[in-house]
C-alpha cells in the first residue's frame, strides 16, 4: 500500500480519536504501516485494531464516538440493531412499566411514528411532550415485526425550535377478503398486566395456565388481484365489520359449548366481500382502524373505452 | 431481511370464465415436491389461486361412494366448474345445502383434468365458497375487467415472461379475452351512481397501443355483435335473480 494512502487513513483515524488519546497522526501511520505492510492485515481490520488500542488506553468507549450515522425518516426504519440519527417530535409519553425505563413513548416525524425507550441508566435529559428533538446515535430494535428506537448513554439529544407535522402512517388497502386465518374469532388473552398474549389451550406461553380474558379479533387476507395484504381487526373493528359484539360472541360460544361457532359466523359474514381498510402497517399486518365495505362497482364506461381502444 | 423464510402467499388472480377454462397448461417453478402448481392464463399470468364471483346455477353430487359435489358457476362470459369433496368439507356442505341460483364467491385453485376424449378441462378446487350480494358480484366483474385489461396491455412487453410462455402454449391471439371483457362490461346494469365509487382507477390513459391494434380492433368489432356467451347461459340475466340470503 502506498504511503499517501496510509497517510490519509492515519489522518482519518486521528480525527476519529478523542483528544484524550494524545497521539499524533504520524504515530498512527507508523502502526498502520506495520500492520498493513509488515503483517498483511487488511486495512479495515488494521483500522479497527488501532482504534480499539487507543480507546483502551484512554479508557473511552468506542461507542461514545460520533459515528457517521445515517439520518433517517421514521418510516424507513425496517431493520433492528441499526445506529441512526432521527429528528422527531415527542408525540406521546407512556407510563414506564419498569424501573429500568426512564421514559417510553411515541416519536413522530412527517413520515410516521415509532416507539422509543430511554433507559434509566443512560442518564439522559428528560424529554418533553410536544417538543422536537434531533436524536443522534439511537439504536433500532424490533419486536414481533414492530420497530422501535432505543436511546442510550451515547445518544446526543438536541431540542429544536421547529415544529413537525407528524404524519400518520395510515395505509389504505382495498380488495376482496379472501381468507380468514387461524386465531380469529373469540380468543382468550393472558390476564397478567402487560401480557396480552393469546392463550393456546388455556395456557400463556409466558405465564402458564390462566383463566384468560375474552377478546374478539380477525386475522384475514385482503387481496386485490395483484397484491396480498394480511390484516388484523381488533375487537372494535371486528364488531363493526361483523355486527357481532364480544358479548354476543361469548353467548354464542357458551350456547354451543364451542368457540369455533363464532369463527364460522364471521367467515360467513365477511368472506368474499370487498372492503376498503385503513390503518398503520406493523410488520406483515395492517392494523385496521377503519372499515368500509365496497359494494359499488367501478364505472364500466371508462373500462369499456379502454377495452375497445386496445 | 429475515422475511424471506416463509413463502409468501400466492395472489388470487382475477379472470373471467372464458380465460380460466382456456388455461389448460399447468407448470411448476421448482422441482420441490411441494412447489405450487400454476395454471397459465392465456393473457400472460400464472395462477396458483383465483377469485371468482358468479352465479351458482346448479349443484350435483357426482361422487360414487363418497360425496363429491360439482357446482356450475356462471359469469358473463361462460361457466366454470367447481368440485368439492371430503377434503373441502366447508365448500362441499355449502354446495349440498345452497339453494340455486345464488351469487357466490369462490377462492380456489385451478386444476386440470383430461376427459375421455383427450381434451383438457379446467376446474376449481375451492378453498372457500360463500354466498355474496349482487353488488359484490358486479364489483367483481368490473375488477376482473380491469385486471384482464392490465394483462392484455402488458402482453407485448418483452420482459413479460408469462406472456412469452402463454404465447408459446396458446398462440398470441388474445382477442377473445379482450372480447370477454367487453361482453362482461356490457352485461352490467347502468351504474346507479358511478361517482360513489370509493376507488377510481386511472383507466383511460396510459394504455399502450400496439401496431396491430387497429387490425385486431376491426376483427373483434365484427365479432362483437355475434359473440354470445357459452350456450349454457342462453338468455341468462343476473338481474332476474335475487341475491343470496345474506
Amino acid at each position: 500500500m502506498n504511503d499517501t494512502k496510509l497517510h490519509d487513513h492515519a489522518q482519518d483515524i486521528h480525527e476519529e480519536l478523542p483528544d484524550a488519546a494524545d497521539v499524533s497522526s504520524d504515530e498512527i501511520q507508523q502502526r498502520l504501516t506495520t500492520l498493513v505492510d509488515d503483517y498483511q492485515v487488511p486495512l479495515e481490520e488494521a483500522r479497527r485494531t488501532i482504534l480499539s488500542t487507543y480507546f483502551n488506553e484512554t479508557d473511552t468507549d468506542s461507542e461514545t464516538l460520533d459515528r457517521d450515522n445515517e439520518h433517517v425518516d421514521l418510516n424507513t426504519i425496517n431493520e433492528a440493531e441499526q445506529w441512526v440519527d432521527i429528528t422527531a417530535k415527542l408525540v406521546d409519553l407512556w407510563e414506564p412499566q419498569n424501573d429500568a425505563i426512564a421514559q417510553v413513548g411515541l416519536l413522530g416525524d412527517e413520515t410516521g411514528t415509532i416507539k422509543f425507550t430511554k433507559w434509566a441508566k443512560s442518564d439522559l435529559p428528560k424529554l418533553t411532550e410536544g417538543h422536537v428533538y434531533t436524536l443522534e446515535n439511537v439504536v433500532t430494535d424490533e419486536y414481533q415485526g414492530q420497530y422501535s428506537v432505543k436511546l442510550n448513554r451515547t445518544t446526543n439529544i438536541q431540542q429544536l425550535e421547529q415544529t413537525i407535522e407528524v404524519g400518520d402512517n395510515t395505509t389504505t388497502a382495498e380488495g376482496a377478503l379472501i381468507d380468514i386465518q387461524t386465531g380469529s374469532g373469540l380468543i382468550k388473552r393472558c390476564p397478567n398486566p402487560d401480557c396480552t398474549r393469546v392463550l393456546q389451550n388455556g395456557r400463556c406461553s409466558e405465564h402458564g395456565e390462566a383463566e384468560g380474558d375474552f377478546d374478539l379479533r380477525i386475522k384475514a387476507v385482503l387481496d386485490d388481484g395483484t397484491t396480498v395484504q394480511e390484516v388484523i381487526f381488533d375487537q372494535e373493528t371486528t364488531e363493526q365489520l361483523t355486527g357481532i359484539t364480544l358479548q354476543q360472541a361469548q353467548q354464542r360460544a357458551m350456547d354451543a359449548l364451542d368457540t369455533s361457532v363464532v369463527t364460522d359466523d364471521i367467515r360467513e359474514l365477511v368472506l368474499g366481500n370487498y372492503y376498503q381498510l385503513k390503518g398503520p402497517i406493523l410488520g406483515r399486518y395492517l392494523l385496521v382502524n377503519e372499515v368500509e365495505q365496497c359494494e359499488t362497482m367501478h364505472d364500466p364506461g371508462p373500462l369499456l373505452v379502454r377495452a375497445r381502444s386496445l | 431481511m429475515s422475511q424471506n423464510n416463509a413463502p409468501s402467499r400466492e395472489v388470487a388472480q382475477r379472470a373471467f370464465a372464458t380465460e380460466i377454462n382456456a388455461a389448460t397448461h399447468t407448470f411448476r417453478e421448482s422441482d420441490d415436491d411441494r412447489a405450487p402448481v400454476y395454471g397459465l392464463l392465456p393473457t400472460g399470468a400464472k395462477a396458483n389461486r383465483v377469485f371468482v364471483v358468479g352465479t351458482l346455477t346448479e349443484t350435483q353430487d357426482v361422487g360414487s361412494d363418497d360425496e363429491y359435489w360439482q357446482g356450475r358457476i356462471v359469469d358473463p362470459t361462460g361457466t366454470v366448474f367447481v368440485y368439492a369433496g371430503q377434503y373441502q368439507p366447508e365448500a362441499a356442505s355449502m354446495l349440498r345445502e345452497i339453494e340455486t341460483p345464488a351469487f357466490v364467491a369462490i377462492v380456489g385453485k385451478p386444476r386440470t383434468f383430461e376427459t375421455d376424449d383427450g381434451d383438457t378441462n379446467v376446474s376449481l378446487r375451492p378453498e372457500h365458497l360463500i354466498t355474496v350480494t349482487e353488488g359484490t358480484r358486479h364489483r367483481w366483474v368490473t375488477e376482473t375487467a380491469q385486471r384482464t385489461l392490465d394483462r392484455i396491455e402488458q402482453f407485448d412487453e418483452t420482459t413479460n415472461e408469462y406472456a412469452q410462455l402463454a404465447r408459446n402454449q396458446y398462440g398470441d391471439d388474445i382477442g377473445p379475452y379482450r372480447q370477454a371483457v367487453i361482453t362482461a362490461l356490457e352485461s352490467l346494469p347502468e351504474p346507479a351512481d358511478a361517482t360513489s365509487n370509493t376507488h377510481t382507477e386511472d383507466s383511460s390513459s396510459g394504455s399502450p397501443t400496439t401496431d396491430t391494434s387497429e387490425e385486431t380492433d376491426s376483427v373483434t368489432r365484427e365479432g362483437e355483435t355475434q359473440t354470445q356467451p357459452d350456450d349454457d347461459l342462453g338468455g341468462f340475466s343476473p338481474d332476474e335473480f335475487t341475491t343470496g340470503d345474506q
